[in-house]
């Protein structure tokens, strides 16, 4: 077995020191970086951490780092059954108080933002999925939802290519 | 027979014309007397002012709030500690670890929640317990009293915390009466019996120390708020008492007195009635005092400044004393509770400055409420107006103000003002205002009035109309060279940079951080004009914006809190959020009325804000604010410093984590005060952030960015081994160039096709070797 590999091992052994030794000219330009290939974006390292020699690989889905507060969680409940009784002024005010408490959290984000949609205010509903997927678009789920909420809210607003265009960003996370 | 008449009719006619003039001219005097005693009580007696509310603190599992910022919050609430918890208001410690509360009764939007009692645990990151002690279960969340910050009342903006007769402690109603007015029940407004009194009880004394003035006389005389004391107007006061009496009964005059008596001063604002009272001093509802706290307040009828417990705390006790010693007399205690009563401290708190702290909020509060509400209302209907302001982060932010600001007198630049706004990067909440460096009720509120160039806090517009226009990544080269522009009038405009020199070509983002103006003008006037205008309007800037080319170095003016709302928009990743300090509006009697829904929209493009938000981190991280470097790298912070022409304004706006805050130094007269941004304003932005306590929040990166390293200061493509290196985000099909040679490592970037043939083979000489 080792055998078998040893003459091409050499052969090669000696092929890779002569690639160790290649630089590209100083003249030639690099070519502009080709489009990521699509997946999960990694989050922005904190300046002065420890970052990987290359771009680190697409990581799959993540789950959040933290869970939701039982308050928050309460909250979010509450809110549920108030939509579900189509009380939506009273789902959004206890979606804002949930928010508070846990503000970096998508999911109070995408809670309201779906409120909005319901309270005719299509406006409102995108700009709050944006800011669920600013928050949590590591995480394929939120991705999906929010992109489909987006969807709803641009279709709401009579804009069609946008509708379609989010749609299509969404299916590419279902 | 006839008492005999002067014969002559000349002189009876004119005796009679006199005696016609005189009635006359009393009848119109005391007419004019009383139109304008009527129309004073009138507007004092039905009005009600809106009160207006902190946000409220919350209570449950995992909420970060420590023991101590608990017991300070209870401080402020005016809680007090209390063994057997069994009045609402009280609290208990029981160790590090452990507090029970019995929370006072209060309604919300979303209703009431009634008084309860309950028991915390905390560990190091906050709360870990919460339990009922009643037997209920446990409440996931509970709210604390929000603290009431101040009331709206009346064009002047005086405070009040009305009280109604019925809500009212008994003790202080008799005590009053027994130590001011023992007749007020019978007499017509005036007493003659007690000025008599008073007048042998000074005689006797050789000075002044009894006066005979009724309730309803000082009452007068508060309503007037005149200090002169001459003849003309006691008479006039004794007047207008009777009149008062003629047209009001004792109930209502009693309320008024109690709402409207002066009972101190505290810097510009003065404190009428007890229910303010009481809150000033003791930071407790008038509900809640104890016998000798009454007793106290009422002794300071007779002068507030006299017996200022804690200017003259002698003075105030020996009254206080006194005045317990009435009480006693009258039948309201036995000797007992007089000697127990006596032996109390006097019980103030001792810092009576921070309950000042809120005038530049009320006036924004006021700002706001009168975009939707008449100005009647809000001085007539009782308002409950539950605000977003957080009484521990308005602290902070006064004193870092203050702070700074004595250093720099310190330091020769004395004279100086300023104003700060803390806002959430998130919701857009306002946590925080200052207006100014001393007591801005009833002084300048400069959040809202100091309307100033904003120079180069502009910058961040024009980049951020550049990069969305698509044409410009962050390592574009500008020129920052001698750029001159025609303005109409025919004059030529050169702007200059400060440092006087020119830096030939530089990446965008040195630019930014360095704030170079030429290079700045040669980006906006390419980029143009309309589109820098247009971004502005997206970032939320409402003020007229002057079309010209000086706008491209802030000749546009701009208050604390418009800066606040442009720079909300970038810190929140380009998603417009209208600023809020009002959360809800509830009527008098509990019913919702009004709320103030959070809101936002798309202002900018994700990709372009996180660009930009990339570059406002190197202002901080190496550009003009650098002193803000070593800030934990968690809290990504970000700004713009901004100065003015001949050094006049001085102006920090930035985030760092979930804080947004926006400092301006400058002098009132608007004279040169010779501070740039970087050294007048940002000393109180990074006092302010560090004491204030900032989350971290993530930035994820958006659709179609990716990272790249690139030359700190030339912006050329570089690798994680070249010294000096950073990452900036680049949109797909864009990057860096001109690679440094230390870049030329195993960082090549993969593309699209896979690994290159070099680390293809590199991958696979791994493998073979069982890597």
């Amino acid at each position: 077995m080792f055998k078998d590999r040893l003459i091409p091992g050499v052969a090669l052994m000696l092929l890779s020191a002569c690639s160790a030794g290649v630089r590209l000219p100083p003249s030639s330009p690099l070519p502009p970086v080709p489009p990521q290939a699509p997946g999960p974006i990694p989050s922005l390292p904190p300046a002065g951490a420890e970052t990987t020699r290359t771009l680190p690989p697409p990581k799959r889905d993540e789950t959040p780092a933290l869970p939701l507060s039982p308050a928050a969680a309460t909250l979010l409940a509450q809110a549920s059954t108030q939509r579900e009784q189509r009380q939506f002024d009273a789902a959004a005010a206890t979606l804002e108080r949930a928010l508070r408490l846990a503000p970096t959290h998508p999911e109070p984000w995408l809670a309201l933002a779906a409120v909005r949609l319901e309270q005719q205010r299509p406006e409102d509903a995108e700009g709050l999925a944006r800011r669920a997927l600013s928050l949590g678009g590591g995480v394929r789920a939120v991705r999906q939802r929010a992109w489909s909420l987006i969807a709803q809210a641009r279709q709401a607003r009579g804009d069609m290519p946008g509708a379609q265009e989010a749609r299509a960003r969404a299916d590419r996370d279902s | 027979m006839l008492p005999s008449f002067p014969r002559s009719p000349g002189l009876w006619s004119w005796l009679t014309w006199a005696a016609l003039l005189t009635l006359s001219a009393v009848v119109v005097y005391a007419a004019y007397l009383d139109h304008q005693i009527v129309s004073r009580f009138e507007s004092r007696r039905w009005s009600l002012p809106a009160q207006v509310y902190a946000r409220p603190m919350e209570l449950g599992v995992a909420e970060p709030v420590s023991y101590k910022r608990l017991l300070r919050e209870l401080e402020r609430a005016g809680y007090r500690a209390s063994e057997n918890l069994r009045s609402p208001g009280t609290y208990r410690s029981e160790g590090a670890g452990s507090l029970s509360i019995h929370v006072r009764a209060l309604s919300f939007w979303d209703g009431p929640q009634p008084a309860q009692r309950i028991r915390l645990g905390f560990d190091a990151s906050g709360i870990n317990h919460l339990d009922a002690l009643d037997g209920a279960p446990a409440p996931s969340l509970i709210r604390l009293d929000p603290e009431l910050i101040g009331s709206l009342y009346g064009t002047d903006g005086e405070d009040r915390v009305l009280v109604r007769l019925a809500e009212v402690p008994e003790p202080l109603l008799l005590g009053l009466l027994a130590v001011e007015d023992r007749h007020f029940s019978r007499h017509p407004g005036i007493d003659p019996g007690a000025v008599l009194r008073a007048a042998l009880a000074n005689l006797r004394a050789g000075r002044i120390v009894q006066g005979g003035s009724t309730l309803t006389q000082q009452l007068v005389k508060n309503l007037f708020l005149d200090s002169d004391r001459t003849f003309r107007r006691k008479f006039d006061e004794a007047l207008m008492a009777l009149l008062l009496e003629w047209h009001y009964d004792k109930t209502a005059i009693l309320e008024t007195y109690l709402n409207e008596v002066y009972l101190g001063q505290q810097g510009g604002r003065a404190i009428h009635g007890f229910g303010l009272a009481s809150e000033y001093y003791f930071g407790k509802p008038l509900g809640e005092l104890e016998i000798q706290e009454l007793a106290l307040l009422v002794g300071m009828v007779k002068g507030p400044t006299h017996y200022h417990p804690l200017r003259q705390p002698e003075r105030a006790r020996a009254r206080r004393d006194t005045v317990l010693g009435l009480y006693a007399q009258a039948g309201l205690l036995d000797e007992a509770a007089l000697r127990a009563a006596q032996a109390q401290p006097l019980g103030v708190r001792a810092n009576l400055q921070r309950s000042g702290d809120y005038g530049a909020v009320l006036g924004l509060v006021r700002n706001h409420l009168l975009r939707d509400y008449p100005a009647e209302d809000l001085t007539a209907e009782g308002l409950r107006i539950y605000t977003t302001l957080d009484p521990e982060a308005q602290t902070q932010a006064r004193q870092g103000l203050v702070r700074q600001l004595d250093r720099l007198a310190q330091r020769g630049k004395a004279g100086l003002q300023g104003a700060v706004v803390v806002a959430d990067v998130l919701t857009g909440e306002i946590h925080a205002v200052v207006g100014g460096r001393d007591d801005a009720s009833g002084g300048l509120n400069r959040v809202l009035a100091a309307r100033r160039p904003i120079g180069s806090l502009v910058k961040p517009a024009v980049y951020l109309a550049a990069l969305e226009s698509g044409t410009y990544t962050l390592v574009s080269p500008l020129l920052d060279e001698p750029v001159a522009v025609k303005v109409p009038g025919g004059s030529v405009w050169r702007p200059g940079n400060a440092s006087g020199r020119f830096h030939g070509e530089e990446p965008l983002f040195q630019a930014l951080a360095q704030s170079h103006n030429a290079a700045t003008v040669h980006l906006g006037l390419t980029v143009g004009l309309p589109q820098v205008v247009k971004t502005l309007k997206a970032l939320g800037v409402e003020a007229d914006i002057p079309v010209v080319p000086a706008l491209l170095l802030g000749v546009l003016e701009l208050t604390p809190i418009e800066v606040t709302q442009m720079y909300q928009t970038l810190a929140g990743g380009g998603l417009y959020t209208p600023l809020r300090v009002i959360r809800e509006v509830i009527s008098t009697s509990g019913t919702p009325l009004r709320r103030y829904p959070l809101s936002m929209r798309s202002a900018a493009s994700p990709q372009s804000a996180y660009l930009l938000h990339a570059a406002l981190r190197q202002v901080m991280l190496q550009g003009t604010a650098r002193a803000a470097a070593d800030l934990p790298a968690a809290w990504e912070a970000a700004g713009k410093t901004g100065t003015t022409d001949d050094l006049r304004d001085a102006w920090f706006a930035g985030y760092a984590g979930d804080q947004l805050a926006v400092v301006w130094v400058g002098r009132d007269d608007n004279a040169p005060m010779g501070l740039a941004g970087g050294s007048g304003a940002l000393p109180i932005w990074l006092d302010v952030m560090r004491t204030l306590g900032v989350h971290e929040i993530p930035r994820t990166l958006p659709d179609g960015v990716g990272l790249r390293w690139v030359d700190g200061t030339s912006g050329r493509a570089a690798g994680p081994e070249c010294p000096g290196a950073i990452q900036l985000p680049f949109r797909e099909g864009s990057g860096p160039m001109d690679p440094l040679p230390c870049a030329l490592s195993d960082a090549l970037p993969e593309d699209a096709n896979g690994p290159s043939p070099v680390q293809q083979f590199q991958q696979w000489w791994r493998g073979w070797l069982g890597e």
